[in-house]
């Protein structure tokens, strides 16, 4: 006798339990993915790109050399740098200025950028074991390059947060990230990338811990004026927590606790709800992470005034927490809708 | 005022002379052999001459010591009176030509008491036995075996070849005595044994010690290279204490390697939190210097200070001291108004290239992998590159392998890590008196043995044993360490070495060149047991499929076969991950 009995079932016959209930429905299928704008709808930042992937990198320092607001040419030299591989006319451009900070601020940030393109931004425990020293290599680079700038340009703050992603790729410590927050912050006071890259370095997964990360999200908030773009350190602060939330209910249910709510809520209302708020060509940077932050929150209505705002600017940050981004914002955005609706016609929302 | 130095010869001997202006008379005799010319079995020869030949001094009235380095062995002697410069040379002649066989357990026994006291040779040993594996300079980081095993009669072999009239100079800062004697034997100069560095691509990195990092570096002997040293050392104190409060001390120590190569050693303190921004400023500063050089008020700084040194109470003692090296090593002597000259005429351009080339020839020690020093160079080998052919064994208690071939040795503890010795690169065939044995490569690589540990275990020890020179077999009437799971030590901290001539006598300190921890065969992660059950599932799987199968139900225990397979995959997989790591 067979051990397990073979399926002699005819083709057509019934199909066992299941078959008597109803179908399951098919998996609604997946929006289709809006396009991502990392670059803001910026036509300098979309136009240099294409010039810059094309080797030609002499207008753009000129622009950047025009530029004097460190925001604005930090976001150039952020997003920019995000090059895949390490293009040659790097080094034609440290070589032809040579006293400028500008290319080695740019050279810089791309290496780092590249060694997490090595890295992957993944936990620790998830980087392939020959990846790190292709990663670390690249950030001893990236440190070379971001100490000239730093030397180089005694006023600009992005050197310094920048080399705080570095400190903490190659493990240098909290004191030492610290001593680079706080040249950037000694250089800039409130400087978005300096306070974001922190938040990130005080956070349990790098050097930190719960309170330290919120002490200092608090503590810029604090400083912050009415309208800051520093009150959405309040919001990353949660989204961080939220994240090292053991998975399973405890996730699900970190934006529903009330004060988490209330804290965002607070911080909102400081910065993109405040009148005062004057973020300019960034502030969908800043309404994102809102958004991302209400939708846990259930909020949907806050949820959906801050995507119409946002428009077209998706960012990958913080979307990519929750898959592909442009999908996840229109997941988020159609279940907004139709949570919004369902309330309005007076069904429960769930 | 820098010293003026007398040149005269008494005995055959060298004398060299200047006036000191503390009124106190220094004198020291010293003989160009040192730690860096015995070879393994060896070990400590010269240390055992060293203090057989002040065996009977117990008591004068002066001060009075001797030391062994790399490269020289020195007895010296402090006074207010002249003439017990001669007393004090009188006896030490004596000491080196006296029939001492009485003394030598006695001998032997403190010596190895003090070796035990000292401990280890720290990350400077480390350093020098990944240079040199374990010979001349790399014997720094190994414990003094000679001290087990040698004779009357080879200690007497080896101050006969090395402490004599041709290989000594006597120097006195002071007076030069009347009736002074040097009674020394005459002799043919003895050839030191060339250097046989190992060749590693540098910069590199080992990792060793429980604290700090060092650096080791090698470069010819150049005022360059000792200004690019000296900047370095500031430049790191100033970083590194003053600046970012992450290290206590810097120390920087120098030594000849042989005639025309030095070795420098800069370590640093560090807490275990601050170790990784430590080895990263240190890279950078020294960095920088290799890129851009000394600035000109450094090279200055260095100028005046090298002239306070020499103008000051000691500057006699450190010209002559530097003479006599100069010329037992049979270099060019240089007179100090020379070297002043030379370092007022270097500039960024020469100082860096110094940097650099002291930069390539790097060997970091730090106490873990750290990301900044992993991202600037590559680890070291510890493993050998191949092994020998022959007989394969396993292990009667591990995975362990071991090949015994015509050829050599080879043990594996886990595929990939493996440690070969061969029989034409043995430098000592250690054994123990519970029966282990170790056979120690001239690349420092080491195969220790428990004859428990192997089938026909004694027979296998024997063979090797067979296939090696008598000379390099080494009785040692002590029990042997536990199992070593890979050969190169893990030495203690940072700790400088004995080098240099004013320290307590005593070698440069070695540790012992085999781990005490436990095989790695036997400190690997094993199975765990939810994983052994989990294995056990996933094998039973696997014959419940293999049963439906011959059962007829071939669909169904198809899946049970293929999901089993995966999953004994998977966690193997996992478990190797698990060993790598």
């Amino acid at each position: 006798m067979p051990l397990f009995r073979k399926n002699t079932r005819p083709a057509g016959t019934a199909q066992g339990p299941a078959a008597k209930t109803a179908p399951a429905p098919p998996a609604a299928p997946e929006p289709p993915a809006p396009p991502v704008d990392n670059l803001l709808g910026d036509p300098d930042a979309h136009r240099f790109r294409s010039e810059l992937a094309e080797g030609r990198w002499q207008e753009f320092h000129d622009f950047l050399q025009a530029t004097p607001d460190w925001t604005h040419r930090g976001f150039y030299v952020g997003k920019l740098a995000s090059i895949s591989g390490r293009p040659e006319w790097l080094d034609e451009w440290v070589a032809a200025r040579p006293g400028s900070s500008l290319p080695y601020l740019f050279r810089g940030t791309h290496a780092k950028n590249w060694a997490w393109q090595a890295r992957g931004g993944g936990r620790a425990k998830t980087v392939k074991e020959d990846a790190w020293p292709v990663f670390q290599a690249r950030l001893v680079d990236a440190d070379r390059d971001l100490a000239r700038a730093a030397a180089l340009d005694d006023r600009d703050p992005t050197p310094f947060a920048q080399a705080i992603w570095v400190a903490m790729g190659l493990s240098l410590g909290q004191a030492e990230i610290r001593r680079r927050f706080g040249e950037a912050e000694r250089r800039d006071h409130l400087n978005g990338d300096a306070n974001y890259s922190m938040v990130q370095a005080l956070a349990r997964k790098w050097f930190g811990s719960e309170r330290e990360m919120f002490e200092f999200a608090r503590s810029v908030s604090a400083q912050a004026p009415d309208g800051h773009r520093g009150h959405k350190m309040i919001a990353l602060a949660h989204v961080e927590q939220w994240l090292d939330s053991p998975r399973g209910d405890a996730q699900r249910s970190y934006f529903l606790a009330e004060p988490v709510k209330a804290e965002i809520r607070a911080a909102a209302d400081r910065s993109i709800r405040s009148p005062r708020y004057a973020a300019g060509r960034f502030a969908p940077i800043d309404r994102n992470v809102f958004a991302m932050c209400f939708r846990l929150m259930r909020d949907y209505d806050a949820q959906l005034e801050q995507m119409r705002l946002i428009g077209p600017l998706i960012t990958t940050h913080p979307w990519h927490y929750q898959g592909k981004p442009g999908q996840a914002y229109e997941r988020a955005r159609l279940l907004a809708l139709q949570k919004t609706t369902e309330s309005a016609q007076g069904r429960p929302s769930l | 005022m820098i010293p003026v130095v007398e040149r005269d010869r008494i005995d055959g001997v060298p004398v060299l002379r200047a006036d000191a202006p503390s009124g106190r008379h220094v004198a020291a005799l010293i003989f160009r052999v040192g730690r860096f010319d015995e070879t393994l079995p060896a070990a400590g020869v010269t240390h055992m001459v060293e203090h057989l030949a002040l065996a009977d001094k117990r008591e004068a009235p002066y001060s009075f010591n001797a030391s062994v380095s790399g490269r020289f062995t020195t007895f010296y002697m402090e006074s207010g009176d002249p003439s017990h410069i001669g007393d004090f040379v009188g006896s030490v002649c004596r000491g080196l030509t006296a029939h001492q066989g009485a003394d030598l357990d006695r001998e032997r026994r403190i010596l190895r008491t003090e070796a035990a006291s000292r401990g280890g040779a720290g990350g400077l040993g480390t350093s020098l036995a990944e240079r040199y594996g374990a010979t001349g300079p790399g014997l720094a980081n190994y414990q003094e075996f000679g001290l087990y095993h040698l004779g009357w009669t080879d200690v007497e072999a080896w101050r006969r070849r090395w402490f004599t009239t041709v290989n000594a100079v006597l120097w006195i800062a002071g007076s030069h005595p009347a009736g002074l004697r040097l009674d020394l034997p005459d002799s043919t100069a003895a050839r030191p044994l060339a250097l046989r560095p190992l060749g590693h691509r540098l910069p590199g990195f080992v990792v060793a010690g429980r604290g700090g990092i060092g650096m080791s570096m090698a470069g010819p002997r150049s005022v360059d290279a000792y200004v690019a040293v000296d900047v370095l050392q500031r430049r790191l104190t100033q970083v590194l204490r003053h600046e970012h409060g992450l290290s206590y001390d810097v120390q920087s120590v120098t030594e000849d390697l042989d005639r025309d190569l030095i070795h420098a050693w800069i370590a640093a303190d560090a807490l275990p939190e601050q170790t990784p921004m430590a080895a990263h400023s240190m890279l950078t500063a020294f960095e920088a210097l290799a890129e851009d050089g000394a600035s000109q008020a450094e090279i200055d700084d260095y100028g005046r200070r090298l002239r306070d040194a020499y103008e000051s109470p000691s500057g006699p003692v450190r010209v002559l001291q530097r003479r006599a090296h100069d010329m037992l090593s049979g270099r060019p002597e240089r007179d100090p108004a020379e070297t002043l000259r030379i370092a007022a005429g270097l500039d960024a351009k020469i100082t860096a290239e110094a940097a650099r080339a002291l930069h390539d020839s790097m060997i970091l020690v730090t106490p873990s992998v750290l990301p900044a020093v992993q991202g600037r160079m590559q680890r070291l080998p510890i493993w050998s590159a191949g092994a020998v052919p022959g007989t394969e064994r396993t292990s009667v208690d591990s995975d362990a392998t071991l090949i015994t071939g015509d050829q050599g040795v080879t043990l594996t503890l886990e595929p990939g890590r493996l440690v070969t010795v061969r029989y034409d690169s043995v430098a000592a065939l250690l054994r123990w008196n519970d029966g282990k044995q170790a056979l120690v490569g001239t690349d420092g690589f080491a195969v220790q043995l428990d004859p428990d540990q192997w089938p026909d275990g004694q027979g296998v020890l024997d063979d090797i044993a067979a296939h090696v020179r008598p000379e390099v077999i080494v009785p040692v009437d002590a029990p042997g360490p536990t199992r070593p799971g890979r050969r190169k030590a893990a030495p203690g901290p940072d700790a400088a070495t004995g080098s240099g001539t004013t320290g307590p006598t005593g070698t440069s300190p070695p540790p012992d060149p085999y781990p005490t921890t436990p095989p790695l065969s036997s400190r690997r992660p094993g199975r765990s047991w939810p994983a052994r059950i989990l294995r056990t599932v996933w094998v039973l799987v696997l014959i419940i499929g293999i049963l439906a199968i011959t059962g007829g139900d071939v669909s169904g225990g198809l899946g049970f076969v293929v999901i089993a397979v995966a999953g004994i995959v998977w966690q193997e997989f996992r478990h190797r991950r698990r060993r790598r790591t």
